[in-house]
């Protein structure tokens, strides 16, 4: 059962119990207050009576006794009112009582039940104890208005109850239509719908519980998207990945099919062999950047104290022969800074970064690596004044397979990965890996450590 | 034979292309950039353009909006369907994905060429004459009979001239892939060849590989 319904008939059966128990208590205790009235007036009318009776009395003389009694009788008779009258010897004077009907003992009041009728009787004695009166009024007009009065008050109840009904359910509904409204809000979402919000307008709880919800699935949704972000990027790689060894391959193939086949002569054989060779390199190479960049993301970094400007010079010294022949020249300027860091992997870092330097110069180039402490943190930079680098170019340049000049870099034997596995190996210092750079003016690289 | 312009930014199969299709005869000018590619087309004719989709400078998507009713046909590592319909639409004849064989590039480039009627109508050599659209070979004048199968064989040969097809192959092109004989079928029909028309020289056995029609 819904939450609604619950609180629709919950409320509603309360409520109805609550009001009718009032109207009824009311209709009673209206009711009583009635008799008492008329049992009041009873015996002041009583009163009138017996004075008036006493006043005949003493101006006729016991002797008109009889005929004052009768006219009393036949009188009061026509008002609805019984009167009785017995001698000290207990006989009955004169009386207009019906028979069956039962007087009280003197000086008593009480309420009896004669065919259907409220009576009220009265009794006691009068004209100094020489008779005993009783009084005797139909009340039944009573018991009548309380049965009209209790039939106004069940319609009433009834109508109440019914417009309390209909009043209550529209009530309800416009309460609960936030929570509804919530509900389907959730359902939607369960559903993959990340775009829907709840209505959080309003100040009461369930507009704070929208909110609330709308925060979760803002939240939500922004973690959907990154995650498809991330698959996008690695959809991404992975289809480059195919076309980067899908190339050499075809090549390769073609080759030695070529070689095995083709009426070629000894030179001819010679140039396609030497494609098999290069094409298989680029394919080993690849295959050794993403073994790297795997056992980084596997294995973390090892950690050990050593001075940054020990690895800046077995860098320039392993890259001085690559770049000679390159004409660029690899100039050093190191301070000793001490660091913890993988010393192998910074190693490769700086070997891929000035190799990048060294293909980026068209000789008379000049590359510095340089070490030292700036802003109290330990930083590795190469710098070169090389062909450089626009800045849309800059923001792709760690992208995996991104290259800057497509068909040269290939030439070059570059597998587009180098950078990279920079950053995977910066990250993994907690280092930042930064690129400055500007056409035709050269490029620096950063890395700085914490 | 026709004259063909390959437009591909990585060398080594711009290479292997252009060596392959200069072996069965063809004419080459091979490019590396979209650019240059646009520049040797405004300044010279050509029979067949081979494209690759993703070039340095101008993409093969807008090369072959100035072909200018050149025959041509796309060699791209773009493999998706979306894509293979796109370079068709845009008036390619043909769409290549890589890595594909150099079997298959050079019949697309032969069916190409024979639909848009850019190949040869025939072929002479020694004291032989080839006629391809009527399908008979002539030595000395005079036309040499030939069985279709004989034909079809020296046809296939001739246009893979210095290419080694191996026997598997010939059967394939020749008798078909649902033949069920064996390869010795090509043996016996290679020795025929040779016998009618002396092709001992040019038609050689190559260790392991199969034959090579030499020209």
């Amino acid at each position: 059962m819904r939450f609604k319904d619950k609180t629709y008939i919950i409320t509603l059966v309360l409520f109805l119990l609550f009001l009718n128990a009032g109207i009824f208590s009311l209709a009673y205790y209206t009711h009583q207050k009635s008799i008492r009235a008329a049992y009041e007036l009873c015996h002041s009318e009583k009163t009138v009576i017996v004075e008036a009776f006493e006043d005949d009395i003493e101006h006729l003389g016991p002797a008109g006794r009889k005929q004052v009694m009768y006219s009393y009788c036949i009188h009061y008779d026509n008002k609805d009112i019984g009167l009785c009258f017995v001698s000290e010897d207990g006989q009955t004077l004169y009386t207009s009582f019906p028979k069956g009907l039962y007087i009280p003992p003197e000086g008593q009041a009480s309420t009896q039940r004669y065919e259907d009728k409220r009576i009220y009787l009265i009794t006691e004695k009068i004209d100094n104890g020489k008779y005993t009166f009783t009084y005797a009024k139909d009340l039944s007009y009573l018991d009548d208005d309380f049965l009209s009065i209790s039939v106004v008050f069940v319609l009433t109840s009834l109508g109440a109850s019914a417009l309390l009904a209909i009043v209550l359910f529209f009530v309800l509904h416009k309460l609960s239509s936030p929570l509804m409204r919530l509900r389907e809000a959730t359902e939607a979402i369960s559903n993959g719908d990340f775009t829907i919000r709840a209505d959080d307008s309003g100040r009461d709880e369930f507009s704070l519980l929208a909110a609330d919800f709308n925060r979760m699935a803002e939240h939500i949704s922004g973690q959907m998207h990154e995650l498809e972000a991330s698959a996008k990027i690695k959809q991404q790689m992975l289809d480059n990945l195919a076309h980067e060894m899908r190339t050499p391959l075809t090549s390769i193939r073609g080759y030695a099919e070529y070689l095995l086949n083709a009426n070629i002569d000894e030179k001819e054989k010679i140039d396609a062999t030497e494609f098999i060779i290069a094409e298989s390199e680029r394919l080993k190479a690849i295959g050794e950047k993403l073994l790297d960049d795997a056992f980084i993301r596997e294995n973390g970094i090892k950690r050990e104290r050593v001075n940054l400007s020990r690895i800046v010079a077995d860098t320039a010294k392993k890259l001085n022969i690559f770049a000679n022949n390159n004409g660029v020249s690899i100039s050093v300027n190191a301070k000793n800074v001490e660091c913890d860091c993988d010393p192998l992997l910074i190693g490769m870092l700086l070997t891929n970064l000035a190799n990048n330097a060294i293909k980026a110069c068209k000789g008379n180039g000049m590359i510095v690596l340089s070490c030292g402490i700036q802003n109290e943190r330990a930083f590795i930079s190469v710098t070169d004044n090389g062909v450089g680098m626009t800045k849309e170019q800059l923001l792709r340049i760690t992208e995996p397979f991104y290259r800057t000049d497509k068909s040269r870099a290939r030439e070059d034997g570059g597998t587009g990965l180098g950078l990279a596995l920079c950053e995977r190996i910066a990250k993994a210092h907690d280092a930042e890996l930064t690129f400055e750079s500007e056409l035709g003016n050269g490029t620096a690289a950063t890395i700085v450590f914490k | 034979m026709a004259r063909i312009l390959i437009v591909e930014d990585e060398r080594p199969i711009r290479n292997l292309i252009q060596r392959n299709l200069e072996l069965i005869g063809h004419t080459c000018v091979g490019v590396g950039d979209g650019v240059s590619a646009l520049e040797v087309m405004t300044n010279e004719r050509f029979d067949l353009m081979i494209f690759d989709i993703m070039l340095p400078g101008v993409s093969g998507y807008e090369l072959i909006g100035h072909a200018n009713g050149t025959p041509t046909i796309f060699v791209t590592a773009k493999e998706g369907i979306n894509d293979r319909l796109k370079g068709l639409s845009l008036g390619a004849d043909d769409y290549i994905v890589k890595p594909f064989e150099i079997q298959e590039l050079i019949l697309r480039v032969r069916a190409v060429l024979r639909r848009t009627k850019k190949d040869d109508k025939n072929l002479d050599f020694d004291d032989i004459v080839i006629d391809f659209s009527a399908k008979k070979v002539f030595k000395n004048g005079l036309e040499a009979v030939l069985t279709p199968k004989e034909y079809s064989l020296l046809e296939t040969l001739v246009l893979n001239r210095n290419i080694a097809l191996s026997r598997e192959k010939l059967i394939n092109l020749v008798w078909g892939f649902d033949y069920e004989g064996d390869t010795r079928t090509v043996d016996v029909h290679i020795r025929q060849l040779r016998a009618k028309l002396g092709l001992t020289d040019r038609l050689k056995t190559l260790y392991k590989t199969g034959y090579r029609f030499e020209l």
